[in-house]
């Protein structure tokens, strides 16, 4: 049973992958370590199926986002593969990919708390303006958790 | 002859609504790439943060377009439509023949022909931009690239007004913690 339990939330974004590295540098070749690759996709109510009349658009819309949950679910899968080709089994790899219902940074909240995390390797941002519009993730993860270590490679 | 439009004044009043509507900014970020691809049957639409220390463009949400070609590398906003950052909507027909296209190659891996870029701005800033993937020829409308720009500038207040609303919310949480309880 894993005593290192790992939650990286990935975004498809290029920075994500510092925080793959680190995990890598950290971790690898442990036989103990537990890895999940955390995504919240956004919920779609916004392209306005429902109200649309024409049914072609309609089924357009569907397609279109069972389309990009798709691409997402294969993206977490070369996630996992980037791990394991760099000191991870297969096994130790785990993919949760989640609809968000809540904001991203409570998602990963309830995530820690529910998967019984000790580790949180948050994607690091480049600058500060992201934060300044978005509010910091980070914060409110640092804030919120007890007993985990939250890592944030720069 | 003319180019037929893309955006209706249908698709002008659902972005301003999800603009207008949305509880924050990644809400608004995610509801208007979504329903810009649907309406307008482009292949993907993005919306970047400027991060103006680095000169480079942070996502904030993406439709249409694969992992692979999101974590490319980073964008650099004076080598990918520079003109944006001067406050300017750029478009490129075909990104084979485009020098201000940063990954050239990468883009045509993706299936992309056409981008058109807009900024977005407030208050004379330039605060990220707004960008349509085609994956055919497109060369936009004087129209469609008004309306764009309209959209663009009602992200621009959205965004200002989020980070506003932040910074109001830091405040008074800052306040709370240093002033006694009663």
């Amino acid at each position: 049973m894993a005593t290192v339990k790992v939650l990286v939330p990935y975004n498809f974004s290029v920075h994500d992958f510092k925080a793959f590295d680190f995990i890598v540098n950290m971790l690898a070749g442990r036989r103990d370590a537990a890895v999940s690759i955390f995504n919240a996709y956004p919920p779609a109510p916004l392209i306005d199926l429902t109200s649309n009349p024409e049914l072609s658009k309609m089924k357009g819309g569907l397609l279109l986002l069972s389309e990009e949950l798709k691409r997402k679910r294969e993206g977490l899968e070369i996630a996992k593969q980037y791990l394991t080709t760099r000191g991870f089994s297969a096994d130790q790899i785990d993919i949760v990919f989640k609809k968000r219902e809540k904001t991203i940074a409570e998602e990963i909240i309830d995530a820690v708390i529910k998967g019984r995390y000790n580790i949180v390797v948050l994607t690091p941002t480049p600058g500060k303006v992201s934060r300044l519009f978005a509010k910091s993730v980070h914060d409110k993860i640092l804030s919120t958790v007890k007993d985990v270590t939250v890592c944030i490679p720069t | 002859m003319s180019v037929p439009n893309k955006i209706d004044m249908e698709t002008m009043k659902k972005a301003i609504r999800v603009a207008s509507e949305s509880e924050s900014l990644d809400d608004m970020a995610n509801g208007i790439v979504q329903l810009l691809v649907a309406d307008l049957a482009v292949k993907g639409c993005a919306i970047f943060f400027l991060n103006p220390d680095f000169k480079e463009l942070e996502m904030l949400a993406t439709f249409g377009l694969s992992p692979s070609y999101l974590t490319k590398g980073t964008l650099s906003a004076d080598k990918s439509f520079a003109d944006n950052l001067k406050g300017k909507p750029f478009f490129c027909e075909d990104v084979s023949k485009e020098k201000s296209v940063q990954y050239p190659e990468k883009a045509r891996e993706e299936g992309i022909v056409s981008i058109v870029s807009v900024p977005i701005i407030f208050a004379g800033d330039v605060l990220g931009v707004l960008r349509l993937y085609h994956g055919e020829t497109w060369r936009p409308s004087q129209e469609d690239m008004d309306s764009l720009e309209v959209m663009a500038f009602t992200m621009g207040t959205a965004m200002a007004s989020t980070r506003l609303l932040n910074a109001v919310q830091t405040i008074a949480e800052v306040t709370a913690n240093v002033l006694p309880r009663q």
